[in-house]
């Protein structure tokens, strides 16, 4: 590319190798959700028939949408405003904004979620879960440091200052050198640990618990949709987030191959997390109907209480908090990046420099998180309503898809000649599905949720209809309202953008 | 631990592991083909 303007975007940041890449993918998209919320999702849905389904769901869901995400960003050379703009016309603008403001008020509470990682991978450095120790003391350990707002916002503003810190280095030298050794490192701790959890007795009863085949729960509708759910919340699909990383991809990167690396690498760090999770419940719990009790339960309470309090009755025990706490650690930061990634790539398209933009997005990601670091119902307000936004979000994607022109896509942008992988013509047929999967998901949560007690309240609540429709109201006022400006501010990508590295 | 479930939890992990496989030796392999106009 002989021109000015090749030779300008031939400055611009890019991945190093394909593989800094694919770390980073992974990184974003293995998380907290795969480590505490796959574990009782198995448990909730019979183990081996939710594994079944969240694979179908991985494959035709989740691999078309991030499918549909690289092609955008690699297209677009744009965050998830300008992506949109350039990518399906000036008048779906909104719907990028509204994917990237959902994915920034996500990473104002997962860096509170990463505060809380970093604060017991701390507490496991200092030998607090030692032999002996019970689910009394854990239950007041985790009270005690939930309840201080200096210590929540102290581990908050850690987490959104570590994140921001490896933005503030850049692409190449801060987020690819990072992933490239947080996701390797992420893969041994959680395999040493599924090794070391095999080990004892009693591990057996939760290889049964996750991988029993009952098979007649495939044809109850509760577990498909719960698969969907996972897969949704777990790999990242539809966050906007891909569309981001796809901007400094070669044009030569191959987006059917990554596509399914993600999803089959999301969903294997979410088997090993099952693999140490589930066989340590019932090899240390007093009783499987106990160890069954707490899966069901999951989450918080499964990881910072119960989890901590079984690793103190094992010998040596304390090592193998550490380890876990720092795979779940390195899980939720590399999770925390792109999130801030998004925020920063949509202010640079405005001509802001990328320390100015991190440096903004720092102070809202503290600002906006502090509410969520104090209070629990805040906390649990953002996780419930973001979530479903981000099914509204992954709509979008297809729609763009779909205005495109899916068969335009699959030739053109995705069965380029040096692609290991093509998608056949098949394959479009999931392009269709995936939408219709995101609508009949929304319309089961409608569902469910006018059946709820209370279902317009709006304040106070940590999940009605009324609380999810009033914010998801916002989102879309804020969305048409800066169309315009969003419109006449974003610099197009120049001719030639997706050339660059040509 | 029943019969069914280890030879569901063998293809499983099998299985994953065979894609995970396929697809590293592909990114590692580094077909993807430079300086293509």
């Amino acid at each position: 590319m002989s021109t000015r303007e090749g030779t300008k975007l031939a400055l611009k940041e890019q991945w190093g190798s394909r593989w800094g890449f694919i770390a980073a993918a992974l990184g974003m998209a293995i998380g907290t959700g795969n480590i505490w919320r796959f574990p009782r999702e198995v448990a909730q849905n019979g183990g081996g028939p939710f594994l079944v389904a969240w694979t179908v769901a991985m494959l035709i869901w989740a691999v078309p949408i991030i499918a549909a995400e690289l092609v955008i960003g690699r297209k677009t050379r744009r965050g998830t405003i300008g992506a949109f703009r350039d990518f399906s016309g000036p008048k779906t603008t909104w719907m990028g904004t509204w994917v990237g403001l959902v994915s920034t008020l996500i990473m104002c509470y997962y860096a509170v979620v990463t505060g809380w990682c970093i604060k017991y991978l701390t507490l496991a450095m200092t030998q607090t879960f030692k032999a002996g120790i019970t689910t009394a003391e854990t239950t007041q350990i985790w009270l005690d440091f939930s309840s201080s707002p200096q210590q929540t916002i102290f581990y908050h503003a850690l987490a959104i200052g570590i994140a921001g810190a490896i933005v503030l280095m850049g692409v190449n030298k801060g987020i690819e050198k990072v992933c490239k050794v947080i996701i390797p490192l992420l893969f041994l701790l959680l395999v040493f640990c599924a090794l070391w959890v095999s080990q004892l007795p009693g591990a057996l009863q939760g290889y049964q618990f996750l991988f029993d085949p009952q098979w007649s729960l495939l044809l109850n509708s509760k577990v498909w949709v719960e698969a969907f759910t996972q897969v949704s919340w777990s790999t990242g699909a539809g966050w906007g987030l891909m569309v981001t990383y796809a901007i400094y991809t070669k044009r030569q990167e191959d987006v059917a191959g990554n596509a399914m690396t993600i999803g089959i690498g999301d969903n294997i760090g979410a088997l090993l997390a099952g693999l140490v999770v589930l066989p340590a419940l019932f090899a240390l719990s007093a009783s499987p109907e106990a160890a069954k009790a707490i899966a069901l339960e999951g989450g918080t309470g499964l990881t910072f209480i119960y989890l901590s309090q079984l690793f103190g009755t094992l010998s040596g025990g304390n090592w193998l908090a550490l380890f876990f706490f720092a795979a779940l650690t390195l899980a939720a930061l590399s999770s925390l990046i792109p999130m801030l990634e998004v925020g920063v790539v949509n202010l640079m398209d405005l001509g802001l420099t990328r320390k100015l933009a991190t440096w903004l997005m720092i102070t809202f990601g503290f600002l906006g998180g502090l509410p969520s670091a104090v209070n629990m119902t805040f906390f649990e307000n953002q996780d419930t309503v973001t979530g479903y936004a981000l099914w509204i979000s992954g709509l979008f994607f297809m729609v763009a898809l779909l205005r495109y022109g899916v068969e335009k896509a699959r030739r053109e942008d995705i069965n380029t000649p040096w692609t290991d992988f093509n998608f056949g013509k098949w394959f479009n047929v999931l392009f269709y599905a995936a939408p219709l999967c995101s609508i009949l998901l929304l319309w089961d949560t409608v569902k469910s949720l006018l059946s709820a007690d209370k279902p317009w309240q709006v304040f106070g609540t940590s999940w009605s209809l009324g609380t999810i429709a009033f914010q998801f109201a916002l989102y879309l006022a804020i969305g048409l309202f800066t169309m315009k400006f969003f419109n006449q501010r974003i610099q197009p990508a120049l001719k030639g953008d997706c050339d660059y590295d040509a | 631990m029943t019969l069914d479930a280890i030879l569901f939890m063998l293809c499983t992990l099998v299985g994953y592991l065979l894609a995970a496989l396929v697809l590293l030796n592909k990114i590692f392999a580094a077909k993807t083909k430079k300086n293509v106009s």
